[in-house]
């Protein structure tokens, strides 16, 4: 039987879900905390920022190779893919860990994070052991679907906004918010699986497309939630809150009925949580198996499954959660940018000598 | 004394005296060494032929087996057929009368066959495995002396069901035809419908020793030739001794044995298996089972009815939106019930809150409790009244349902709002289309109500995320259940779960990859232009 290949679609919805699920926990949170009132400016800068890198990138990239793939010396081979399957892995045990805190808070305050932990651990095992065609139809299924339910939550609460915040106080100026806008880039690390997929594609051709396409989406994504997020609540209040985008959502009032559309919403979290980490440890386990060439990339998914999930459980993150991520900020841009950009133009320059 | 104590005990306690020892199977010691197949062929001499015949049919033994010895213009022959499968008047008139009266020379298989069999499906056989495969499905087969062939008529004819209303498929508006047992009449059903010299109805048969014949059809000019391949392949490579039902055939060429829904249409309508083939679909038959298997399909198909298309598109597309949400409610609404009891209070108005709440209080079970039972209870009665008389059913369904129930809630056994939430659950479940797949909602709602009680609407979207990453993996004929999900270009989501007015219903799922993707034209009302 043939290895399935994903779809076009498949992959943007996949990219899309990867690259936005990060607005359901802390990352209105981090805009708001960085970038203060200036918020929407930095998410439309630092998106214009990746769109530019990922064109330059995509324009020296061979179409049907991966990363990996175009990097031909051995050793750097093995560091690469070494660097960015440890990246993965440690970016899905932080994104399981504020997941499960997140459910907690909103609604399974007496139920142990732990017990949480293994649940969303399941879902993350499962998804990723039955292969990139669950992972691929899984995703082109529910994403348009939560895509769609999410910009209608977020207009929903649009009563509630302060226009006046759209105005902002630039503070230090300029430079400052260019600054933050880099650092920024770090939740956009996700892209590093766009390099990794032209292998796994049905039509590589579709390579720059999938990209326009993924960045078009998840950009009017970003910039709606992040936007909206940041004018949403004066920015004392915005910088407090621990789930983010749910107090955004907790603002809906609709009826009589159906009083609380936060919980609904949860469906639509806990969903897009198990896409994003079932497709970041399959990701993860088949970079790590191309990198030391293990023909079989799905026995590495419950070893590291199990490895992200344990270490997630560790109280540890508790307290330090906000400090570990934010200093991931700082060089998870560089794996998902800075890297691929020199490897690529180090091949083009190559292959044009 | 001791006389009359034995007279006693032999009135009393019947037994079987010591020196007639009982029977001990001995499974270690038993012969299971089976009877080798025969490999036998017709000879000249009629003798031998009958010897062997006698021999291979177990001629004195099995009693429905009849030899009838006659002679042809002086020349020995017999005539071999089971008794309770054939037309004997049709025999008699047929075959033996002419072959009896009306020869005046010396029989040859030539003048047998061409001059004096007055029957239009007459054919030769020289081997014995052929002949008896037929005898054993209602032919009859003629020996000749110095013919090394026999004749073989077919005069097959037995009590069957006649055309009734399908049982599984009802409709109001639409034909009440629905298969019967009898598998040439099924495919006649078929062909009433479709007048295609396209349509092709091959004939296979399955299983080493009940040799159940199958019709195996497919519309030549426009079913895939790679999935009718593939099928072909897979009844003609099932090695076992019998099968009976279509739904032990559907077991033997399925993708995948495990997952709780199937993979194959079982459809009792001549009407559905005619527009599937049309489709591009292919359908296979079995002797003995009033159902027609149709595949490759995707999961939106366990959804549609016949009656959809019979009615007009806005009607239809209504009652497949209150399907769809009694299929939901079968499988979510326990779950999703007690997800919000425990965990997610504030999704309800305060008022109806309390009113459950109310409700509730004098029940000492918990609410995952209260809805086990009653699932189960509710199970229980369905399953029963199944099983019992049709008059007795009705009248168990009002004890099951109405005393019981109103007597649980009495008895504070129960709280009214599970009774409700249950019977709106099982009420989703019959009106699922396909009994078969109707059973795998009802078990996967036992998993949700489980994961609802314990984790709330995070343990609803694992059931959910982890149902729907199986179902993408099962396949159909090597088409993936999910298919209809994907959002083709041409073949997108709202083609499945919707239906259109028909004049614009103008290409094929492009799943089956058809060799005609075009039902009709472009513009099909040519009078509209």
């Amino acid at each position: 039987m043939s290895e399935y290949k994903l779809e076009t679609k498949e992959a943007i919805a996949l990219m899309v879900n990867l690259l936005c699920n990060k607005l359901f926990v802390l990352a209105p949170f981090y805009l708001k905390q960085i970038a203060g009132n200036t918020a929407l400016i930095v998410t439309a800068t630092f998106y214009l920022v990746a769109f530019t890198l990922w064109s330059i990138c995509s324009k020296m990239n061979d179409i049907d190779k991966d990363l990996l793939d175009i990097t031909t010396n051995h050793i750097l081979r093995k560091f690469l893919g070494s660097i960015i399957a440890l990246s993965i892995t440690v970016v899905t045990i932080l994104t399981l860990r504020q997941y499960a805190e997140g459910i907690k808070v909103m609604a399974l305050q007496n139920t142990p994070i732990n017990l949480i932990i293994v649940v969303f651990g399941v879902a993350m095992l499962s998804g990723a052991f039955l292969g990139l065609k669950s992972i691929g139809k899984t995703n082109g299924f529910f994403v348009p679907l939560i895509f769609i339910v999410t910009l209608i939550l977020v207009f929903a609460t649009f009563k509630r906004k302060d226009l006046v915040n759209l105005f902002p106080v630039f503070g230090n100026g300029f430079g400052n918010i260019a600054t933050s806008s880099i650092i920024m880039l770090s939740m956009l690390f996700e892209v590093t699986i766009l390099f990794m997929l032209p292998s796994v594609l049905k039509a590589p051709g579709d390579f720059q497309k999938i990209g326009r396409y993924t960045f078009l989406w998840s950009g009017i994504c970003f910039i709606s939630v992040g936007g909206i997020y940041s004018i949403s609540s004066p920015g004392h209040q915005s910088v407090q809150s621990y789930e983010p985008f749910f107090r955004l959502i907790k603002q809906i009032e609709f009826g009589n009925f159906l009083q609380r559309f936060d919980s609904f919403f949860l469906i639509l979290y806990c969903i897009s949580a198990f896409l994003y980490l079932s497709a970041m440890l399959y990701f993860g386990a088949n970079i790590f198996a191309k990198t030391f060439d293990i023909k079989k990339s799905k026995r590495l998914i419950l070893p590291i499954g199990l490895i992200i999930s344990f270490t997630s459980a560790v109280n540890f993150l508790e307290e330090y959660m906000f400090y570990i991520v934010g200093k991931s900020n700082y060089i998870l841009w560089i794996i998902a940018f800075a890297i691929p950009l020199t490897i690529l133009l180090i091949s083009k320059l190559r292959s044009t000598e | 004394m001791n006389k009359l104590f034995k007279i006693l005990k032999n009135f009393i306690l019947y037994s079987v005296k010591d020196e007639n020892p009982k029977f001990q199977f001995d499974p270690e010691e038993a012969d299971t060494q089976s009877t080798p197949s025969k490999d036998i062929t017709v000879k000249q001499s009629i003798e031998e032929n009958l010897s062997n015949v006698k021999d291979y049919f177990n001629f004195g033994i099995s009693g429905d087996i009849k030899i009838r010895e006659f002679k042809i213009s002086g020349v020995k022959a017999f005539i071999l057929f089971i008794e309770g499968m054939v037309n004997t008047d049709f025999i008699d008139q047929n075959i033996l009368k002419p072959l009896m009266l009306h020869s005046h020379e010396k029989p040859t298989k030539d003048t047998v066959l061409d001059t004096l069999i007055t029957h239009n499906q007459a054919i030769t056989s020289g081997e014995f495995k052929k002949i008896a495969s037929s005898v054993n499905f209602g032919d009859c087969a003629i020996f000749v002396d110095n013919v090394d062939v026999a004749i073989i008529c077919d005069v097959k004819t037995w009590d069957r069901r006649g055309i009734d209303a399908p049982l599984t498929d009802a409709v109001i508006m639409g034909p009440h035809e629905g298969f019967n047992e009898n598998f040439k009449i099924n495919t006649a059903l078929v062909r009433k419908i479709i007048r295609d010299e396209n349509l092709i109805i091959e004939n296979l048969s399955v299983g080493a020793q009940s040799k159940t014949p199958c019709a195996f059809m497919y519309m030549k000019n426009i079913a895939n030739d790679e999935l009718v391949e593939e099928l072909k392949k897979r009844i003609n490579n099932i090695s076992c001794d019998y099968i009976y039902q279509v739904s032990e055939l559907e077991q033997f060429i399925e993708d995948s044995s495990f997952s709780l829904v199937p993979q194959m249409l079982k459809t009792e309508r001549p009407d559905k298996t005619a527009e599937s083939l049309i489709e591009g679909k292919i359908a296979v038959i079995l002797q003995g089972s009033p159902f027609a298997l149709v595949l490759p399909i995707t999961i939106s198909e366990f959804f549609t009815t016949v009656e959809d298309k019979n009615l007009r598109f806005p009607y239809s597309n209504m009652i497949r939106i209150i399907r769809l949400l009694g299929i939901l409610a079968s499988i979510l609404l326990p779950g999703f019930y007690i997800s919000i009891l425990n965990f997610h209070h504030e999704m309800i108005p305060t008022n109806l809150l309390f009113a459950i709440e109310a409700t509730r209080e004098a029940i000492p079970f918990s609410a995952l409790t209260e809805l086990i039972i009653m699932e189960i209870s509710f199970d229980l009665i369905r399953e029963a009244s199944i099983r019992v008389p049709s008059p007795v059913g009705s009248t168990l369904g009002i004890i099951g349902g109405l005393i019981i129930g109103q007597a649980a809630v009495s008895a504070n056994v129960v709280s009214p709002i599970s009774i409700i939430i249950v019977a709106l659950a099982g009420i989703g479940s019959f009106a699922t289309p396909d009994y078969s797949v109707s059973f795998g909602f009802r078990l996967s709602r036992y998993f949700y109500t489980f994961l609802g009680s314990i984790f709330g609407f995070l343990g609803l979207s694992l059931g959910i995320f982890i149902n729907i990453s199986i179902l993408c993996n099962v396949n159909s004929l090597g088409v993936s259940m999910m298919k209809s999900l994907d959002n083709d270009e041409n073949d997108n989501i709202f083609r499945y779960l919707f239906s259109y007015p028909i004049w614009k219903r103008e290409l094929r799922h492009s799943y089956l990859h058809a060799k005609h993707q075009r039902v009709q034209q472009h513009i099909s009302r040519k009078w509209a232009k």
